[in-house]
């Protein structure tokens, strides 16, 4: 044999490629998740849709009231924390004043607690005060399992399951996001104010083009 | 004319390059409650106010041992003592309550929306409605006398005999009300988010929480006449010997500012996230939220307790 192929082998090798071709098929499951928009895949994987509760005592839908088509910056907290809790929050009030009326208008910042058993509405709404919260700042509490299912989805778990059972060890992290655009990012709760600004406005996109998807979807 | 008004207005602005100041620390009490944000003295006693548990505390100030505890309203966040009693704005209740030094309930009074500065006038209480832009008038039996429309957000009020002095914290204005009939006699724009307020006798002064400064006001017409850097978040104010002093909430600290130049003398490292500040003789007591603590600072030495 010298590499070449008679005319029936040939015949036989054509007429066996579509069964060939259907094996493979039947032992490759079908790629569905490519099907899947990636906005729509981020969203199945680290945005719940649970109820959770504002300081305000309004009930709200994670993702459908407080996630779709914004531009939003996330933390985690708890009111009784005297850890980095606090430094983070008044570092963040400062991003809030830097970011000026925007913020309630078209970028929000939510505060989930980590202890919902005691970090009540009312709990909230004394601590938003304290920190001079404005308007599109919510702080939020909701079921307990729920919160968990927020925190493990949104990634703020120490790597460590010792000490990521006690949740009054968290990172101070800042999750930051263009949920339309699929842009995520996070960032150091204390970092420079100004640097946290910057970072979540290279997510922004300009009222321009936000109008001109609007239309074409 | 103007930019020579402008040079002399900047020239205000000290910026004290002498030597650094002595850093201190101060001793510690735990609140035994949670998030103080206030702290009030009567003369004999030392009160704190825990915002998330709904009471206020008495403490022994030699010590710091808690000698009771008193329920009040929802969301206690500031105190003043007046009347032969203690007075605490219940933030989340809107409503003021009056407790005897004894601890007894001797009232508790509905006022504006969000309540969350006090004063006693001698006479009269008066409350500053943090969300519902406005101060209310208080007989000290509780009647409400008036309730008058101040800028947004009104933190913490002074009163040097005549006037009232409101600070607005988002307004980024200080206004000046005739304490008899609540007439708005002037109104001064002044720093970044103004927080707290204290009257040194002769001149009223202002912190600016996200300026970072301290502002020195005239009182007769208002206006600003010296502007000095303070700490991040500058907050609560008192004047005490001869000095005065300014809680810094984002750096954690108090600084003692010699009034004449805006110079940091001292520099008192204290618990997390403080606010609240109340003078008690030749100390001074400051309430930390974020610490869940009040530190005890020495007034009259740089020597710490």
């Amino acid at each position: 044999m010298t590499g070449s192929v008679s005319r029936r082998q040939l015949a036989v090798m054509l007429g066996l490629a579509p069964l060939a071709g259907a094996l493979g098929a039947a032992a490759t499951p079908p790629r569905k998740w490519a099907e899947i928009s990636p906005r729509d895949r981020i969203r199945d994987r680290h945005f719940p849709n649970v109820e959770l509760v504002t300081q305000l005592g309004e009930k709200v839908r994670f993702y459908d009231d407080l996630i779709k088509d914004k531009l939003v910056v996330i933390n985690f907290m708890y009111a009784t924390c005297e850890g980095v809790c606090p430094k983070v929050m008044h570092n963040l009030g400062r991003v809030q004043k830097l970011l000026g009326d925007r913020v309630g208008r078209d970028i929000f910042l939510y505060s989930i607690t980590l202890k919902p058993q005691l970090d009540t509405p009312e709990v909230l709404a004394t601590y938003a005060e304290m920190h001079g919260l404005g308007p599109g700042w919510l702080l939020l509490t909701g079921a307990p399992g729920d919160v968990e299912l927020l925190r493990r989805r949104l990634g703020f778990v120490d790597p460590d399951p010792e000490v990521d059972r006690d949740t009054s060890n968290h990172i101070g992290n800042v999750r930051y996001g263009n949920e339309p655009l699929t842009r995520w990012g996070s960032c150091p709760g204390m970092s420079d104010p100004q640097w946290i600004v910057e970072s979540i406005l290279w997510l922004d996109w300009p009222q321009q083009e936000r109008d001109e998807k609007g239309a074409r979807s | 004319m103007n930019r020579m008004f402008s040079s002399l207005a900047l020239g205000c602005l000290a910026l004290a390059a002498a030597a650094p100041p002595t850093i201190s620390r101060p001793e510690l009490f735990s609140s035994d409650g949670e998030q103080p944000e206030a702290v009030a003295f009567d003369g004999a006693y030392v009160w704190v106010a825990n915002q998330f548990s709904g009471n206020v505390k008495k403490l022994r100030p030699t010590d710091g041992a808690v000698l009771g505890t008193y329920a009040v309203g929802k969301g206690p966040i500031a105190l003043a003592v007046g009347d032969g009693a203690l007075w605490v704005a219940n933030y989340q209740g809107d409503s003021v309550t009056k407790l005897a030094l004894s601890g007894g309930l001797l009232g508790t009074f509905a006022v504006g929306d969000g309540p969350g500065g006090l004063l006693f006038d001698g006479a009269h209480l008066w409350v500053a409605n943090r969300d519902g832009d406005t101060v209310t008038k208080l007989a000290s039996d509780g009647t409400r006398l008036g309730t008058y429309a101040v800028g947004e957000r009104p933190m913490s009020l002074a009163f040097d005999g005549i006037y009232l002095w409101v600070a607005n914290n988002r307004s980024d204005t200080v206004s000046k009300l005739d304490s008899r009939d609540g007439t708005v006699v002037s109104e001064t724009v002044v720093g970044d988010g103004p927080f707290g307020l204290a009257f040194d006798g002769t001149h009223v002064w202002v912190s600016n929480f996200w300026s970072a400064s301290v502002m020195k006001l005239d009182r007769t017409t208002g206006a600003v006449i010296g502007t000095f850097k303070a700490g991040d978040g500058a907050s609560g104010l008192a004047w005490a010997a001869s000095h005065l002093w300014v809680v810094n909430t984002g750096d954690s600290t108090v600084f003692k500012l010699r009034p004449t130049d805006g110079a940091v003398v001292e520099v008192f490292s204290v618990g997390a996230s403080p606010y609240g500040i109340a003078v008690a003789g030749n100390q001074l007591w400051v309430a930390s939220s974020g610490g869940n603590a009040l530190s005890r600072v020495s007034t009259g030495t740089s020597t710490t307790q």
